[in-house]
């Protein structure tokens, strides 16, 4: 289980990890917490040092993963708890928030919640407009109107029957 | 922190969006058409489909309406005790000028439509369909070909090599003789990656697949029911045929004693949840119950039981598949399809109709599948033509110019099993 010391600087105690975000904020995590990510793991099983630094991380970001992790490294949650934390973990979070998640869980490699985030983005996204996916995954526009005009008329039948949505 | 996400992690998320969705997105920037279009994207996002709910609970039904003169599909979720329409998948048929009356299904995987037109007529056309994004591949003319096409008879089968991520369709090509077809058939298999027709260099095993075959697919092999035509002591000797998609080989396994004797028009393999089965007619028009063989242990002789005993009740019928929560899929004359209970031997009518013969129904999955091999097929319906005094000529004819489908579909079963039951019956005299 996760402790934390209120009173001074953290102190990673037996069979724990201290992990700071790129803001300077340190966290507290039991090891069998840090081992359910793939990366953690590595790092601990080359170095004994007991405080790792994640330097593309943000702190309210790190907050949710080590949240999720301490959970499922919780033996006395049943796996159906797990899964309705799971569901209530990613709902109803911005697209923005979820976009920094997924992409904290692919760098500490936690393949059930990459798995759980990157489905959820697919389902804000599946109604989206073309313009509204351009703006969150910031992507330009590389086709003349001409070329894009072409795959719209090719594949018409897939934009007839549904309103789509631009926030 | 850096917004941009890494190609991995994009993949990740448009993996778990439909097929539909994704052709749209294609409009989003030329790198994520080409990265939609790549064969790497459309297995990933396959395998991904095959992972969640959405592989498991869909099963798609097709049959032939009398009334709209054409083939009918529809996806249904296979839920407990109901079987809706899926709302969010409508199927249009885009083939309804290019055949008599229905396509024969020779299978489906991964949202891929086998369809072979030799059902009502002279064979000439093979294609492959995905429905969902309405693309189509024309298969090219196998090299053998014949003078005659109606002195032969082609059996195929179809399936997905997951090694060389292919779709791939095997025909063996019969010459009929005067003492039943020869042996070994000839063999061509299509590969979707090459687009063409190639020779294999394996045996070919001496043994004749009926005419009513229906392939099972299991494990990467395609699987019928053959015969061997053994001449004087026993009449015939029933087994399983199987090949390799992958290896691109055949194989044979040995069916239960009981069924090692029978008509082999009796006999229709069929696939039981995932493994391999046998349904056993009584007889195969008039037939009023059944028995299902199953193969518990796909590979393992010993492990072939017969598990299902079904009772038409109201007339005949025919055994289509199974659903998640045991019932059998069938259908039956004047009804249409039925979900069978075999333990309670209930049986209830799902509302969808057609001709009896004419049923098919598979578990179902969209999928990307052909986006960038195939063709556009959109549904041409009677108003898109051309002329309109044309038209409205057409609609005051309303009868079939072929003549009544049921009546099509008799006479085929007749004659085969005549022909089977005179020809074994002759190389016993």
């Amino acid at each position: 289980m996760v402790t934390t010391d209120e009173k001074g600087p953290l102190t990673a105690k037996k069979k724990s990890v201290i992990i700071r975000s790129c803001d300077g904020d340190e966290f507290l995590v039991s090891e069998s917490a840090a081992v359910l990510s793939t990366s953690l793991k590595k790092i601990l099983e080359e170095k004994e040092d007991r405080l790792i630094h994640l330097s593309d991380i943000d702190n309210k970001t790190l907050a949710m993963v080590i949240a999720y992790l301490s959970t499922h490294a919780d033996d006395g949650l049943s796996d159906d708890l797990k899964r309705s934390f799971d569901q209530e973990f990613v709902s109803g979070k911005e697209f923005d928030v979820l976009k920094y998640l997924v992409l904290a869980t692919d760098t500490l490699q936690v393949t059930c919640l990459c798995y759980t985030v990157a489905k959820k983005m697919a389902d804000i996204m599946k109604n989206k407009l073309v313009e509204w996916v351009r703006r969150e995954f910031d992507i330009q526009n590389d086709y003349t109107p001409e070329a894009e005009a072409e795959i719209r008329r090719l594949d018409a039948w897939a934009w007839d029957d549904r309103q789509l949505e631009d926030d | 922190m850096s917004e941009y996400l890494p190609q991995e992690v994009v993949i990740q998320i448009l993996t778990k969006l439909p097929p539909k969705t994704l052709i749209k997105f294609r409009c989003v920037s030329k790198t994520w058409n080409s990265l939609i279009s790549s064969p790497y994207f459309i297995s990933m996002h396959t395998q991904q489909t095959l992972l969640s709910d959405s592989g498991t609970n869909q099963i798609i039904v097709r049959r032939y309406s009398k009334d709209q003169n054409s083939e009918v599909y529809s996806v249904h979720l296979d839920k407990e005790d109901q079987f809706p329409d899926d709302k969010n998948i409508r199927i249009e048929y885009p083939f309804r000028d290019c055949i008599r009356f229905y396509y024969r299904i020779v299978g489906s995987c991964n949202g891929v439509f086998c369809l072979f037109d030799d059902l009502f007529g002279q064979a000439d056309s093979i294609l492959l369909w995905n429905p969902v994004i309405k693309r189509k591949v024309i298969l090219p003319a196998p090299q053998a070909s014949f003078e005659n096409m109606e002195y032969y008879m082609f059996v195929l089968g179809f399936g997905f090599d997951v090694v060389n991520n292919d779709y791939k369709v095997v025909r063996m090509a019969y010459i009929q003789g005067d003492n039943g077809y020869i042996v070994p058939p000839e063999v061509e298999v299509y590969a979707l990656s090459t687009k063409n027709w190639h020779k294999i260099n394996g045996e070919v095993p001496n043994c004749v697949v009926e005419y009513f075959w229906s392939q099972v697919l299991i494990n990467g092999n395609v699987n019928w029911v053959a015969y061997r035509n053994r001449g004087k002591e026993v009449k015939v000797e029933n087994l399983i045929m199987l090949f390799d998609l992958t290896r691109e080989v055949f194989d044979e396994m040995p069916l239960p004693d009981a069924l090692e004797n029978e008509l082999p028009i009796n006999l229709i393999g069929v696939n039981v949840k995932g493994s391999l089965g046998v349904v056993h007619y009584e007889d195969r028009i008039w037939s009023m119950s059944c028995c299902i063989w199953v193969m518990t242990k796909y590979g393992d002789v010993k492990s072939w039981s017969k598990l299902y005993y079904v009772d038409f009740e109201g007339g005949p019928g025919m055994i289509l598949g199974f659903r998640t929560n045991g019932d059998v899929l069938l259908s039956a004359d004047n009804l249409g399809l039925v979900s069978y209970d075999p333990v309670t031997g209930k049986s209830a009518d799902l509302g969808v109709h057609g001709t009896k013969d004419s049923f098919y129904a598979s578990n179902y999955m969209e999928s990307l599948a052909l986006l960038a091999e195939g063709k556009e097929a959109r549904e041409r319906l009677p108003s898109d033509s051309d002329g309109d005094s044309e038209s409205e000529s057409s609609m005051e004819v309303d009868i079939d110019p072929y003549g009544d489908v049921e009546r099509s579909e008799f006479w085929m079963q007749c004659s085969m099993s005549q022909y089977l039951t005179a020809l074994l019956k002759r190389s016993d005299s």
